[in-house]
């Protein structure tokens, strides 16, 4: 899937790898590329802007931690984020079954 | 220098195009693609081979530095290269009439310690702030803090003096502005 495509979602998709679980950058590439079987292939350096407007928007947080013996920069989720990610889901199970209905009704 | 040094040295240049000196998207880019090559290597490819592929996912400095939103503050940038520039030339114009004209009475050993003070902070600041070199930025900060101080020190005694001078309180006056404009312009932006 193209970067385009994926730009309007790449929010929720973010939200989302890191839902209950937080986790560092490269981790969080990892997750989308394994979750969506290698469709999602976003250039990976593009995450980190992402990530950062959404703490900016104090939908994440993060904090300098050790990992695996590194330091890492690790992501989590916010109480806002959580409702926005609710949100975002709800929005999407819509959409999908909006869309879905149109097409299969063709 | 080795290829991944050489992809950060570029994504600093293109970061500060933008206005962003921020130093924590260069450091998480750095882990980023040091546990993609630790994964590369795991997998049997050869350091060259894991860090082109790493590089290749991660994506063109270029285009990682254009999801960075651009900062503010360009006008700011342009007034202080610009002082930069006309401070250099004010320095080397100064300096050639001292030398041509040779007045009597010229403070020599005080005015060539403030151009050289001078000539090496703004061109510390270009190279920070124009020509974005991210080495200079430290450098330069260290510069204006020490012209900050110099100008305060120089205000208080022009000030204590017992006949005003106001050439002298112009000159720290301008010091002191141009150090503070510097720091101001390449202030760190945490992008959060």
């Amino acid at each position: 899937m193209n970067a385009e495509a994926l730009k309007g979602h790449l929010d929720m998709l973010l939200l989302a790898a890191i839902d209950g679980r937080p986790a560092h950058g490269y981790a969080i590439a990892e997750r989308l590329r394994a979750q969506s079987g290698g469709v999602f292939g976003l250039p990976e350096g593009t995450l980190y802007p992402a990530l950062h407007r959404l703490e900016r928007a104090r939908w994440l947080s993060s904090r300098w931690s050790a990992v695996g013996g590194r330091r890492r920069r690790v992501y989590q989720l916010t109480a806002k984020g959580q409702r926005a990610l609710a949100a975002r889901q709800r929005e999407w199970r819509d959409f999908a079954r909006a869309v879905f209905a149109v097409v299969e009704g063709s | 220098m080795t290829r991944i040094d050489r992809y950060l040295r570029r994504l600093r240049q293109e970061l500060a195009k933008r206005g962003v000196f921020e130093a924590r998207i260069v450091d998480e880019t750095r882990d980023h693609l040091a546990d993609a090559v630790e994964e590369g290597l795991r997998q049997g490819q050869s350091v060259d081979e894991a860090e082109r592929d790493a590089l290749a996912r991660f994506g063109a400095p270029e285009l990682v530095a254009a999801a960075v939103p651009r900062q503010g503050g360009r006008p700011l940038h342009h007034l202080v290269v610009g002082l930069s520039g006309l401070t250099i030339a004010a320095i080397a114009w100064l300096t050639l009439s001292l030398v041509i004209l040779a007045p009597p009475r010229a403070n020599y050993s005080q005015w060539f310690v403030v151009a050289a003070l001078l000539f090496v902070h703004c061109a510390l600041t270009l190279a920070a702030v124009a020509a974005h070199w991210g080495w200079a930025r430290k450098p330069v900060i260290v510069s204006a803090l020490l012209m900050l101080a110099m100008s305060a020190w120089w205000g208080y005694q022009t000030m204590a003096q017992a006949h005003f001078e106001g050439f002298r309180l112009v000159l720290t006056s301008l010091v002191a502005v141009q150090g503070a404009l510097t720091l101001v312009s390449i202030r760190i932006r945490s992008i959060q």
